[in-house]
């Protein structure tokens, strides 16, 4: 049977939970320097229903890949495992001269993108 | 008027001038919502984790009955009775206490520029009174002048008076204003601060500058000028017609924007004015960026 949307668990955060959450990258990425960005492989499973003769209309990728800019390639090297979304806030806000706000802005917005392409993701501290 | 507008914000705290107010608030406050021009008028600030203060005000002729007001918002939602708030001369409120927070909704009628000012603080934890009264002690209608200053999120300026903000957008890392004068031969005025130079900006700040001259225009010159402490470039254009042209008339156009090393921001101004000859930006109007800048621009 499957779970109705009302059984599965809230993955909202408050403000502060984020701030305390961890962003891991994806293990199975691939990173490459792109001019002054990075050129990331995110590996992406074949769909079953990819078979032949389907498959042989269809062409399929087995990864795809992600160009980031000069600060997106901040942004990720800041994400090292360790640092919380607020240290990499603060070290994004520092290294562009930014204040704390503007910085979380945008470094938020990047990391939507980068879970919604598979290549993070932010892991609450159940602590807080 | 009972609070002084030359007084600078204490060691940690900025300055605010919104829409004719002023206020001061703890630096790592930072303003989250600024009205814009049709919208009431009202601000936000937030920390890190939350909002601190919401600022509302508005033009009443007549002394509103702050305790009443209070003493109904009382009634209306069971809380402790209106206080005077203990330091804080002028001011009137109420204080919620809730488990892991207090807030506070004060209210004071100024009454020589007849403005009604609403203010809502949180206080995550313990309740700094101290923070409260310098905050609450700041907040202050600004007096009709020859300039208006206006303070926000990096910029900092003197409009002349007779120029109504028109928009106001705070995208991230690049805020823009923009006033118009109304009436005939209108005028009008942007600024712009803009974040990550070293990221966008390819090439010199002349060479990006005579690029944002709009649609239309035709630049008539470019010349580098002092802005704010900094070396900066001037860019002068025209907008006219065949008909104007042969006259001479049209609509002028300045831009002048620079490089401020100190806050790596680049800042952009523009002034335009129906006119027959080229344009200077209107007298009164000042600018500034970094406190090395301003400090600068105060020696004699």
């Amino acid at each position: 049977m499957s779970r109705s949307r009302k059984d599965k668990p809230s993955r909202e955060m408050t403000l502060s939970q984020f701030l305390a959450a961890v962003p891991q990258k994806n293990s199975a990425i691939k990173v490459e320097p792109a001019g002054d960005g990075l050129l990331v492989s995110v590996p992406i499973p074949r769909p079953r229903w990819l078979v032949p003769p389907i498959s042989w209309i269809l062409p399929f990728s087995d990864h795809r890949r992600v160009e980031l800019d000069e600060p997106g390639k901040t942004v990720l090297e800041l994400c090292d495992g360790q640092r919380t979304v607020e240290e990499v806030v603060e070290s994004f806000a520092q290294r562009h001269k930014l204040s704390f706000r503007e910085s979380q802005l945008a470094v938020t917005k990047f990391f939507r993108e980068l879970v919604r392409r598979g290549i993070m993701v932010i892991v609450g501290n159940e602590e807080n | 008027m009972n609070y002084s507008l030359e007084a600078l914000p204490p060691q940690g705290f900025r300055q605010m001038c919104w829409r004719g107010l002023r206020l001061w608030h703890p630096a790592e406050w930072e303003p989250a919502a600024l009205s814009g021009p049709k919208e009431p008028a009202k601000c936000i600030l937030v920390d890190r984790r939350l909002q601190r203060l919401q600022a509302d005000w508005q033009t009443l002729r007549r002394p509103p009955d702050l305790k009443a007001m209070f003493e109904a918002m009382r009634h209306r939602n069971s809380e402790e009775p209106a206080v005077d708030l203990a330091g804080v001369p002028g001011w009137t409120g109420l204080v919620r206490e809730e488990s892991d927070s207090t807030v506070v909704v004060a209210g004071r009628y100024f009454a020589d520029a007849a403005c009604l000012v609403q203010a809502v603080l949180s206080w995550p934890g313990k309740r700094d009174r101290g923070l409260e009264k310098t905050v609450l002690g700041s907040v202050a209608p600004l007096p009709p002048g020859p300039v208006q200053p206006w303070q926000a999120l990096g910029i900092v300026a003197e409009v002349p008076e007779g120029f109504d903000l028109q928009s106001a957008s705070g995208r991230v890392g690049h805020v823009a204003w923009k006033f118009r004068r109304p009436g005939k031969g209108s005028a009008g005025l942007s600024l712009e601060r803009i974040a990550m130079p070293g990221h966008w900006l390819k090439g010199t700040v002349g060479e990006w500058l005579a690029r944002q001259i709009p649609a239309g225009f035709k630049q008539l010159r470019q010349l580098r000028v002092p802005c704010a402490g900094h070396q900066g470039e001037e860019v002068h254009s025209r907008r006219g017609g065949a008909v104007t042209g042969l006259t001479g008339r049209g609509v002028y156009r300045l831009d002048r924007a620079w490089l401020c090393p100190t806050d790596e921001r680049v800042y952009r101004m523009a002034y335009w004015q129906n006119s027959a000859g080229e344009v200077e930006l209107p007298s009164g109007f000042r600018s500034h960026c970094c406190r090395e800048a301003r400090s600068q621009e105060a020696r004699p």
